[in-house]
């Protein structure tokens, strides 16, 4: 029995090392399930499941070869991670324009 | 190390930027709305507009207060746990530095927040390899 992925969002999928791991080798070649237990050294089970956990974000896809699923990784999720630094660091260039201003007009009143 | 760090030299007394940064009024009308009061220990939120992955509050505590020099927040808000340290240093009677510094990035989004902050992945769909070579020498380097 697999259980149902505990994964919320890009951040979450990405921050456990064996997903990361299975990332990696979906970069160089699409895999199926096989290739994937063989290179990471867990369950099959366990595989599955982080596939799924995934899958649930949008960072692996799968098409049918015969009756197996060969995986693929696709990288626009990530786009969300780039995404938060940047806007954290465009955060904090437009609030240091306002210090700038605030410390002028603070300066002012003191009839400086 | 990666982090964000920013610096400006503003011509107005050093303990005019040490007040704008540690006074709740001062720090809610440049930074955001706070409630914020400058004793060690103390823990106080900031909030913002939320965005993705983020409810737009920040959750902070003062870690050190060294007056009128440095100042340092823990700092979690959207997916990851982070340091931030305020320094001012005095140039002269109305002319200060201000340095401004975030890191740590703990948290799930952690390693990856590093390595975006280096400024690697901002060219990411063409570089499938590049990533999968990261993940493998981030993986041996745990």
């Amino acid at each position: 029995m697999v259980r149902p992925p505990a994964v919320l969002d890009t951040f979450s999928a990405i921050g456990h090392p064996r997903r990361r791991a299975i990332m990696s080798l979906l970069a160089t070649e699409d895999k199926v399930v096989s290739d994937l237990v063989a290179a990471v050294g867990v369950s099959q089970s366990a595989v599955s499941e982080h596939l799924a956990a995934l899958r649930s974000v949008g960072l692996v896809t799968y098409r049918k070869r015969g009756r197996e699923r060969l995986y693929r990784l696709d990288t626009a999720p990530l786009r969300d991670v780039t995404d938060w630094i940047s806007t954290l660091e465009a955060f904090w260039d437009e609030r240091f324009d306002r210090l700038g201003r605030l410390l002028e007009t603070i300066d002012e009143e003191n009839g400086q | 190390m990666s982090k964000i760090y920013r610096t400006g030299d503003f011509d107005v007394p050093a303990a005019t930027l040490w007040r704008a940064l540690t006074d709740s009024e001062l720090l809610a009308v440049w930074l955001m709305p706070n409630d914020f009061r400058p004793e060690v220990g103390h823990r106080f939120t900031m909030t913002t507009d939320p965005a993705p992955m983020f409810d737009g509050t920040v959750h902070l505590e003062v870690l050190e207060l060294d007056p009128p020099h440095q100042m340092r927040w823990s700092w979690t808000g959207g997916p990851i746990d982070t340091i931030v340290t305020f320094t001012v240093t005095e140039l002269g009677p109305r002319s200060c530095r201000f340095e401004f510094l975030q890191e740590g990035f703990h948290g799930p989004g952690a390693e990856f927040a590093r390595f975006f902050l280096k400024g690697g992945w901002r060219k990411l769909s063409p570089l499938l390899r590049a990533i999968a070579t990261t993940l493998d020498v981030m993986e041996r380097n745990k």
